[in-house]
């Protein structure tokens, strides 16, 4: 049972790698935006995980907490930017 | 074989399950606002599902307490993520698809104004 | 600075508990030395956003807000929760469907709620729910992107909106006008 927390974290990271394909591919930016969120999402649950496998969760759940307002804030920044800076604004 | 550890691994894996279903989604669906359905449901259940489970597996303590801002945190600012990217996405004038519009050119699911948004932001793939 | 108004001081005692909570969390020491450098750096915090706080918390006197009723609330967040759930388990049997049985319509409306409160809870549970995403909210107009018929459906039967409604009113009357549902991208 000890070992349930390697397995979900080598799931886990399987699972990250399959949004990689949206913002690779596209096609619009907004599609990759998107993409980069999803795999932040991800990312603070595979952090947790990390953290009960080395048993030093109370050091890991800051870094998923700070990583949480980083995902956030970079998600609102770049849609803000494309809200006040978009095409419609060229004509 | 503690009754908390197993109830917390069965919600840690059907977390995983829609961080799963939210992948996959994202990679299937056809448009961007169907994409935003699958990260913004999808997703938000599956952080809210594997944290709680590791709450229940952890018991109460500081880092459960933690784990209990971090849940609250992630209810609040994933729906509000998902609106901004997709508020940006309708004002850049981003048509969705609908069942009843031919597939676009270039393997593009939407009409060509979503090709044409992309060649005005000079993101192509090709060339 | 002139005279702090009794709302402008209970926003400043507010934020500070809030953060001095916030301290004693992320520290997770409780001597004498780290709550006293908690104390000091959130009172120093509270200070310098003095003019901001005038608006946090108690907006509600302020604009005449009706006051939100929490016992409603409390009854709110489960539900909400529970369609949580009911969406994500829509969205995973779409998405593993061989042939993705989606039908995406775009669907206007306007409502007559008083408060920006009432409009954010209604945005963000839309959001939250089966199958629906806000794309705008302009003065009380929604512009709601739906995956399939079936989720389209809890907003043009007005489910939602009059939940909402009852958090703030008795006796919500009807909430929506001017619904609009586009299935085709020549009526955008």
């Amino acid at each position: 049972m000890d070992k349930y927390y390697i397995y979900l974290g080598v799931v886990l990271a399987v699972i990250i790698f399959i949004p990689l394909y949206r913002v690779l591919r596209g096609p619009t930016l907004f599609d990759r935006m998107l993409g980069a969120g999803a795999i932040g999402t991800k990312t603070m649950v595979l952090i947790i995980v990390i953290g009960l496998v080395f048993n030093r969760l109370d050091m890991f759940i800051d870094i998923t907490l700070a990583y949480a307002v980083l995902n956030f804030i970079g998600t609102i920044a770049v849609a803000k930017y494309l809200t006040t800076s978009g095409p419609r604004r060229r004509e | 074989m503690n009754w908390n550890f197993v109830l917390g691994n069965i919600i840690v894996s059907a977390g995983a399950f829609f961080l799963l279903i939210g992948s996959i989604g994202l990679v299937r669906l056809p448009d961007f606002y169907a994409r935003a359905h699958a990260t913004g449901k999808s997703d938000t259940l599956g952080v809210m599902l594997t944290t709680f489970g590791l709450l229940v597996h952890e018991g109460i303590s500081l880092n459960s307490l933690k784990l209990l801002l971090l849940l609250y945190f992630v209810a609040l600012t994933s729906p509000t993520a998902t609106h901004a990217l997709t508020k940006a996405a309708y004002r850049a004038g981003l048509k969705p698809w609908f069942k009843k519009d031919p597939p676009g050119p270039r393997g593009c699911p939407t009409d060509i104004d979503a090709c044409a948004l992309d060649d005005l932001l000079e993101l192509k793939e090709d060339d | 600075m002139s005279k702090l108004s009794r709302a402008h001081a209970l926003n400043m005692a507010v934020l500070f508990i809030l953060l001095l909570a916030f301290w004693l969390l992320m520290s997770g020491h409780f001597d004498l030395f780290h709550v006293s450098m908690g104390i000091v750096s959130s009172a120093a915090v509270v200070l310098l956003n003095a003019r901001f706080n005038k608006y946090f918390f108690l907006l509600e006197n302020a604009y005449g807000y009706a006051p939100i009723r929490l016992g409603r609330v409390l009854l709110y967040i489960p539900w909400l929760i529970w369609q949580i759930v009911l969406a994500s388990l829509q969205v995973a049997q779409v998405v593993l469907h061989p042939r993705m049985p989606i039908d995406p319509s775009i669907v206007k409306f306007k409502t007559r709620y008083p408060n920006d409160l009432a409009r954010v809870f209604l945005a963000n549970s839309i959001t939250l729910t089966p199958g629906t995403i806000t794309l705008e909210l302009n003065d009380g107009e929604y512009i709601v992107h739906a995956l399939m018929d079936v989720s389209a459906s809890g907003i043009v039967e007005e489910n939602m909106p009059r939940k909402v409604a009852a958090l703030f009113e008795k006796t919500p009357g009807p909430v929506v006008s001017d619904l609009r549902v586009i299935r085709s991208a020549g009526e955008l």
